[in-house]
């Protein structure tokens, strides 16, 4: 076992010299029985005499995270390094602490994702998560050093390979992009049950409205007439539905009014509504709008919503304020004798029943381009920022990355 | 039916119909229909009898009127639908009682007398009826009566007029000709006359009866009636073609017209779909029909085209679609074909922003390994590595050096500090 007092210890030049490029670890992930730290001293299993910068890189990582694991001590003569032909090394090392006080003598591979896979039985199911987080890391700039292992038995009786999981190496120094472990991580309560409660209750309720406003205006249903068959009142009941659901949708909406000005929470409250209030906040809402165009790769990260989302938010509150008051000068127009409804259906008589339909209907389709839009850009942020964004919207925690700094809140602790 | 006709004989309304032959039957009926038109929001045609009794009452004592019945830029469209109304009514004759002072359509005098019976009625107080528009372009030339403009004849005949009835979509907005471009820039009576309440009684033509109702309501009450937001008296416009079509059944039922020759056409379904405008029109038509209800548009077959809203002709077109086009493409579209581009305009944007995102992630981790080609990953292009390189270059066993050497210089700078502090010290550090 090789611990910092070793013998062969000797002042050297620092790593990173001899024109290899400086080399970060990003984290170590386990897929098998050991801890993620086991997988990064796995990683580091590497003679003393090893030129190679990923070593070094793993064997300072290790000490600064973990100084009480000793580096596996691996023989002069036991690693053969890998090649563009075999893209993994192979080593040997001998009582690796393999946890609960056993130890064993392993042989490791360590190196390229599909060289090293195609040398270790798994499952499919494993292999696919492995794959994904790889990929996910890939993505962020870190490459996955794979590690597996065998068990070395009596007579050097090489065992059948398992795979361990990866560490993860970043070329130059990449400090604040870290992915990390789970612990790199914070949970943040941000949106309100009530806001959580509102947001499901509109899905829902605009679900229903468009599909029964579209068979309003068009209505498809048409073959059955034809046989003779009884149709019922199918129309009366879409009417009915729309119009409940239209209730529905403006009570959501007042209630989101008087939460506005009541609520405690400033994630709710009115202020909220317009973004723009500093003209760093403009700029802001420019890098936003660069990132999304890709100029720019990085975006300011707010807990909340950003400049660029809240407005998006802000015109489609908008948005359906002025379809329920299109609904609603329609729906009046039943009743024409009492001064509610007359004053309700006013803008009929600015713009004429047909153009406040035609209004109605385009509206209708905006807001379905908007949950496209909203759906993509969720799904997006949440698969590239892996914050969480979208069960925020369920159990109102997004994930920030420890020491991130949001625009609109305090430095995530 | 037929009644005699031979104009204002007798000093009051009732004794006048007496005399033309109308009975006291056929009077209460009309009384009771006007009843029920005036009893806002009421359609089922049974009025309170004593109701009609005191409307019958009052409508016949009706002395004379001075009434003054213009007729401007418009096609007599709005006349002809009180005069062939398929055979003689109480309303004719009401109405042909009442309209005897001055009307180009009707009256029996013609030129130099006609227009002495007009500036004579126009200076005492009246009641001014006016059929069709006015058009204002280039002075007004489009339409002159007696060497004057339109909008002088109307003007003059306005200003001691005690109550103005516009009569018609020409009048009360413009109708056809004062749709774009409006070459003779019409516009309807309340327009001009801006001092007065302008009862506008609506439709292209309006239903007969409903003229009739206008006028007698103006006969036998001080107060106009109540008006909705287009001018209209409530007491007809209260309500959506709509909201009392026979064929209402078929609409709630889901049974529309596709086609003018399709088995819904012919089984006499919903003309939705046709683009009937019956939702969006104010008017009695499905409860009063026209021509003594023989029939109307809808019952023929043919949906709704909105002719008492203003600006059908601009708003309402298409007649034979649900919605009105859009326009400003450069050509028109349908608000669903729009609606639906919006949407495949959004989702193509998506895919093609998604499409961005996974080439840029992708060329990113290329690029990544391309620039800096790893030895420990068997990366072509690497750097060979010495694993047993010698004394010179131990970078493993260098760093661990490195480390352990600031955690010594760590514990001894701790050291230091702990007795820099003095006898405190230890016992501080617990």
């Amino acid at each position: 076992m090789t611990t910092l007092d070793h013998p062969d210890a000797i002042p050297a030049g620092p790593a990173g010299e001899g024109g290899y490029p400086p080399l970060t670890v990003g984290g170590a992930y386990t897929i098998g029985k050991l801890s993620s730290s086991q997988v990064m001293a796995l990683a580091a299993a590497a003679p003393w005499d090893s030129s190679d910068p990923v070593d070094a890189a793993v064997a300072k990582a290790l000490r600064a995270e973990r100084p009480d694991i000793p580096i596996p001590d691996v023989g002069p003569w036991d690693v053969d390094p890998a090649s563009p032909q075999r893209r993994y090394s192979v080593a040997r090392t001998r009582s690796f602490d393999m946890g609960g006080g056993e130890t064993s003598d392993l042989v490791v591979l360590r190196g390229e994702l599909n060289a090293v896979l195609a040398k270790v039985k798994t499952t499919r199911e494993t292999r696919a998560v492995l794959k994904r987080n790889a990929a996910h890391n890939n993505r962020a700039g870190w490459r996955p050093l794979l590690v597996a292992t065998a068990p070395v038995g009596p007579g050097d009786q090489v065992g059948e390979f398992t795979l361990q999981g990866f560490v993860t190496i970043g070329i130059g120094a990449r400090q604040g992009e870290v992915l990390g472990g789970p612990s790199n991580w914070s949970r943040v309560n941000v949106w309100s049950i009530s806001l959580r409660f509102q947001h499901w209750l509109n899905v829902a309720v605009i679900f229903t409205l468009s599909c029964t406003g579209f068979l309003i205006m068009d209505p498809l249903f048409r073959s059955s007439a034809y046989e003779g068959e009884q149709t019922g009142f199918v129309m009366g009941w879409i009417r009915f539905v729309h119009f409940g659901a239209a209730f529905l949708w403006v009570v959501i909406g007042l209630t989101r009014i008087v939460s506005a000005f009541t609520s405690r929470d400033p994630h709710l409250r009115w202020p909220v509504f317009w973004p723009l209030k500093k003209k760093q906040d403009v700029r802001n809402l420019g890098q936003v709008v660069q990132h999304y165009l890709f100029i720019k790769h990085e975006a300011p990260l707010y807990l909340g919503h950003n400049p660029l989302q809240q407005l998006a938010y802000t015109g489609l509150y908008a948005l359906c304020a002025v379809q329920m008051g299109t609904g609603f000068a329609l729906f009046g127009l039943y009743h024409q004798s009492n001064w509610f409804w007359a004053l309700i259906s006013t803008p009929c008589h600015w713009f004429g029943v047909p153009l406040v339909r035609l209004f109605h209907s385009i509206i209708m389709f905006l807001i379905w381009c908007f949950v496209i839009g909203h759906v993509y850009l969720a799904v997006r942020a949440d698969s590239l920022e892996r914050h969480g964004g979208i069960s925020s919207m369920i159990n109102g925690g997004v994930w920030l990355r420890r020491g991130a700094q949001p625009v609109d809140a305090p430095e995530i602790g | 039916m037929s009644y005699r006709m031979d104009g204002w004989q007798e000093p009051t309304l009732g004794e006048n119909l007496a005399r033309a032959g109308v009975s006291r039957r056929d009077f209460l009926a009309f009384c009771g229909a006007l009843t029920a038109i005036f009893a806002t929001g009421a359609v089922s045609g049974k009025a309170n009898a004593a109701e009609v009794e005191a409307l019958a009452a009052e409508l016949s004592a009706v002395t004379k009127p001075n009434v003054v019945w213009l007729q401007l830029q418009e096609c007599t469209g709005c006349m002809e639908s009180v005069l062939r109304s398929g055979g003689t009514t109480v309303e004719e004759v009401v109405l042909n009682l009442l309209s005897v002072n001055y009307n180009e359509l009707v009256m029996a005098a013609a030129g130099e007398a006609a227009n002495t019976a007009l500036d004579e009625t126009n200076k005492e107080p009246h009641i001014l009826v006016v059929n069709g528009s006015v058009p204002r372009a280039d002075g007004g030339i489009y339409c002159t009566i007696g060497g004057k403009t339109a909008e002088t004849v109307l003007k003059e005949a306005a200003e001691h007029a005690t109550v103005i009835l516009a009569v018609g979509a020409c009048a009360v907005w413009g109708s056809v000709q004062a749709s774009k471009p409006n070459p003779t820039g019409a516009v309807g009576v309340d327009q001009i006359i801006k001092n007065k309440t302008v009862i506008n009684v609506s439709g292209c033509p309006p239903i007969g009866e409903v003229i009739t109702a206008a006028v007698a309501y103006l006969l036998t009450h001080d107060d106009p009636p109540k008006l909705d937001a287009e001018g209209r008296p409530l007491f007809a416009f209260d309500q959506r073609i709509h909201d009392s079509c026979p064929k209402r059944p078929h609409f709630d039922a889901g049974q529309y017209v596709r086609t003018f020759d399709d088995e819904g056409a012919r089984n006499g379904w919903c003309l939705y779909e046709m683009g009937c405008k019956g939702p969006s029109t104010f008017s009695p038509c499905p409860i009063f029909q026209w021509n003594l209800h023989t029939s109307w548009p809808i019952g023929a077959g043919h949906p709704c085209i909105g002719c008492t809203e203003k600006d059908f002709y601009d708003r309402f077109t298409p007649f034979y679609h649900v919605l009105p086009n859009v326009e400003g493409f450069g050509i028109e579209a349908s608000a669903e074909k729009l609606g639906w581009g919006l949407v495949g305009v959004t989702a193509a944007g998506v895919v093609a922003h998604a499409g961005v995102t996974a080439l840029r992630n992708a060329t990113a981790r290329k690029a990544h390994h391309e620039d800096e080609p790893l030895a420990a990953f068997g990366d072509a292009g690497a750097e060979p590595v010495e694993v047993y390189s010698g004394p010179q270059s131990k970078p493993v066993k260098a760093v661990v050096a490195q480390a352990a050497a600031e955690a010594a210089e760590a514990a001894e700078a701790a050291e230091a500090a702990s007795t820099a502090e003095g006898p405190t010290g230890p016992e501080g550090k617990e």
